[in-house]
């Protein structure tokens, strides 16, 4: 009791000043979670406000955002190349920077890593671990995560994921995500250790062997699952045509994440795999450990207490007005993290801004926005209107013929949109039906005689990340 | 048998049962607020061990000013553990404040008069026994398990040894509560005689009674009570007849109770973890959970019974 409490205010300290959190601290907490929870079968009193800092109050946020930032601003001018030029330029006092000046700075992106990525690494940083993301350019980005970063993420995902109930020694975890994405699964490694639940790491392999994995009768088959919506739908497919059904598996949860969750697929998911929930997370390497996950109301609700987050509008780069489209701008905070930190980084995620009203939701403690409606290069703007991508996929993947994992493209023609579909999605369906679908809700779209492509053609037009297949010698029987 | 010896026996016996049994009322009753995060464990029992050994000795120093605003702080922050969720803000603060502030105006006031001093014993008893019931819930509601209280009064009765024996400060711990406001203990002065038993103590039989019932069920307190009545009050107030150092007429006779209750508690821990695991605050609840569910089933059997039997 004396020891959690000792441990607890010197993570509420570090926190205050802004200091280095010690992420062992944070373990023996996570050690201490353990013993609360196999004593009580629960936390104790008053653990929502524990879950959601000390910050949910809007009031107290503001001026903890601005002491953030200047911290953040601070520390970066003093080690990171790349925003000590940025801000010299800018003229940045980093002491007195507040969260209204911050629309005044540019906006990072994807290109100024890839441009120059040792200029984003801290002097004092000890990078450890590195993810290597690879664009439709092609030219890969590599991210550099110290030990402190992984081990301080890691704790904090553990402590959170144990207060709310989702992780536990009774959990069995697989994990069906690239094996490139190198510091998701180290987390997903540790935070499993930490709360002393069992990982199978498995990548994207052959959806059959994914499966037979699943539906493992022993005691340690997986209560939990998690992957990318397009390996789901194929993981669906496949059970499907195997004839397996939900009382094949021990699933409770899928925990999906990097593409556009539907509807129908979430549907889909529960009644093959008979889970609960399924739920939808946002996470990038760039911007962790700042995450976020949507509520039953279908808003997104980021982690303000790592990180500042802003939605600016897609053409004037100014805040995004409630019921404006605009894009997602992350600012990971000092201590969370300092190996190779950004600021203001534009994840190019489209979200709209919620309406200026209290929300009613699971997790209205914190603010949030829609759901991401897609990337801002993929947006469809008609003369009235922009079409999201999202608003085409729930469309499309609630065709009866089932058409997932989604694959099509979509471009502007005149005044309405063309899309180019796989021959399977008009299984059971004609085109004309498809398009009635679509002008059913709200949106002008149309398939072409020659927009019907062969599947093969389709695969090879729209990659997704079910694709990034990775064999074993089970897979190539 | 002296009228001196059997008084202190009436008030060892009447202190250990209320305090006992009052705490064990209480834990099945109310359930107190703990952190979102620890139990109470082997290291928070030095902590308080350490507390219980620093505070008398403070309290030998320290001027009886001070002294007093040191137990008026103590027993606000104990009290209020113990009334928290039994009585509304509002009232419990002037329920707190009115009954310290009575405490210390008779102790200044009227201890002149048999009357007064009797008053003043009782207003102690009140606020001990209390204070005792409360902070002994808080520890086990806490997670505190059998085990650690019987550690906890093992560690006790070498403290008492040697503060009773090889640096004797227990009597002089006592004449300096003596006539002071908030003596820690529970005690009464009938007919020239005088006997108490100090907070400490009291607060290890209360632990040991609710420890031994949330881990063994009934079998558990079956064990505790009778142990903490023979090793806790009976052996104790028969100890001076034959370790006559203890003795001192006139004035209170201080008990190094620990010594003997101490080795028997942990015995009565270990032979009761050999017939059965110690339960956890979990399992307690679940116990709970399925005895009022029994509880439901029986009524709804009696009801439809009744019923068939009106028809
Ligand atoms: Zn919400």
């Amino acid at each position: 009791m004396f020891e959690t409490a000792i441990r607890q205010l010197r993570m509420a300290m570090a926190m205050i000043w802004g200091r280095p959190i010690n992420p062992r601290n944070l373990e023996l907490l996570v050690d201490d979670v353990l013993k609360t929870l196999e004593e009580f079968g629960e936390p104790g009193d008053d653990v929502q406000q524990l879950l959601e800092g000390p910050f949910a109050d809007p009031k107290d946020r503001k001026e903890f955002q601005n002491r953030s930032l200047q911290l953040t601003a601070r520390r970066l001018m003093r080690v990171s190349p790349y925003y000590q030029k940025l801000f010299a330029t800018h003229q940045v006092d980093p002491d007195n920077l507040t969260v209204d000046d911050l629309p005044k700075l540019p906006t990072t992106r994807k290109r100024d890593l890839q441009a120059d990525p040792h200029a984003f690494l801290t002097k004092d940083g000890q990078p450890a671990l590195t993810t290597r993301t690879t664009g439709t350019t092609g030219t890969p980005t590599e991210i550099w995560i110290s030990r402190y970063e992984i081990q301080l993420w890691s704790a904090l995902s553990a402590l959170s994921g144990l207060l709310r109930g989702e992780i536990g020694p009774s959990e069995s975890f697989q994990v069906n995500i690239s094996s490139r994405a190198t510091a998701a699964i180290q987390m997903n490694l540790d935070v499993a250790r930490l709360a002393h639940a069992r990982t199978r790491i498995l990548g994207i392999i052959d959806p059959e062997e994914s499966l037979t994995s699943l539906a493992t009768t022993s005691d340690d088959a997986p209560t939990q699952m998690s992957t990318y919506p397009s390996y789901l739908a194929r993981l669906i497919n496949t059970a499907r045509r195997m004839g397996m059904t939900r009382r094949d598996f021990h699933l409770k949860r899928v925990i999906s994440g990097g593409e556009i969750l539907s509807p129908a697929l979430t549907q889909a998911a529960i009644e093959t795999f008979g889970v609960r929930e399924v739920s939808d997370t946002f996470g990038m390497t760039e911007v962790l450990p700042v995450s976020g996950r949507v509520c039953s109301h279908g808003h997104l609700h980021l982690d303000l207490n790592t990180g500042h987050i802003e939605v600016i509008s897609l053409d004037t780069d100014q805040p995004a007005t409630p019921g404006e489209l605009g894009t997602l701008v992350i600012t990971p905070y000092y201590p969370y993290r300092e190996c190779m930190p950004v600021f203001r980084y534009d994840t190019r995620d489209v979200v709209r801004v919620l309406p200026d009203e209290p929300l009613h939701c699971e997790f209205a403690a914190s603010p949030g926005t829609s759901a991401i409606l897609g990337k801002a290069d993929h947006l469809l703007r008609l003369p009235d209107r922009i079409v999201t991508p999202r608003e085409i996929l729930e469309v499309y993947e609630a065709l009866p013929s089932q058409p997932w994992p989604a694959r099509f493209s979509a471009q502007v023609v005149e005044q309405h949109i063309e899309l180019t579909i796989p021959e399977a999605a008009l299984t059971g369906i004609t085109r004309s039906q498809v398009e009635r679908r679509f002008t059913e809700a709200g949106l002008d779209v149309r398939i072409a005689d020659g927009s019907v492509v062969s599947n093969e053609e389709m695969a090879h037009m729209r990659p997704i990340r079910a694709d990034l297949l990775e064999t074993t010698f089970a897979g190539r029987k | 048998m002296s009228s001196e010896l059997l008084f202190e026996i009436v008030v060892l016996l009447i202190g250990t049962s209320a305090t006992s049994l009052g705490a064990l009322w209480y834990f099945q009753r109310v359930r107190l607020e703990r952190p979102p995060i620890g139990v109470f464990n082997s290291r928070d029992v030095f902590i308080v061990l350490t507390f219980i050994i620093a505070l008398p000795l403070l309290y030998l120093i320290l001027p009886g000013i001070v002294l007093t605003g040191f137990l008026v702080l103590t027993f606000t922050s104990a009290l209020y553990v113990t009334f928290r969720g039994v009585i509304p803000p509002k009232y419990l603060w002037f329920l707190i404040a009115g009954v310290l502030g009575l405490n210390i105006i008779v102790a200044y006031t009227l201890l002149g008069a048999t009357f007064g001093l009797q008053l003043y014993w009782l207003l102690n008893s009140v606020v001990a026994l209390c204070a005792s019931i409360g902070i002994a819930n808080l520890y086990v509601q806490g997670g505190m398990r059998m085990r650690n209280v019987a550690m906890f009064a093992v560690l006790l009765a070498f403290y008492d040894g040697i503060f009773e024996f090889i640096i004797p400060i227990t009597q002089r711990l006592a004449d300096r509560f003596e006539g002071m406001p908030l003596d820690p203990s529970i005690g009464f002065a009938w007919g020239g005689n005088n006997a108490n038993i100090g907070l400490g103590d009291l607060l290890i039989y209360a632990l040991f009674t609710i420890a031994a019932y949330k881990g063994f069920g009934r079998r558990g307190f079956t064990v505790a009570f009778p142990v903490i009545i023979v090793f806790g009050a009976l052996m104790p107030s028969f100890a001076p007849l034959v370790i006559q150092s203890v003795t001192r007429s006139g004035i209170g006779i201080v008990v190094p109770a620990q010594i003997f209750f101490g080795p028997a508690a942990l015995v009565s821990y270990l032979w009761l973890a050999r017939q059965a695991p110690e339960r956890s605050m979990r399992e307690w609840y679940r116990a709970q959970a399925s005895a009022r569910q029994q509880a439901t089933e029986t009524a709804v059997g009696v009801g439809s019974v009744t019923k068939v039997i009106a028809e």
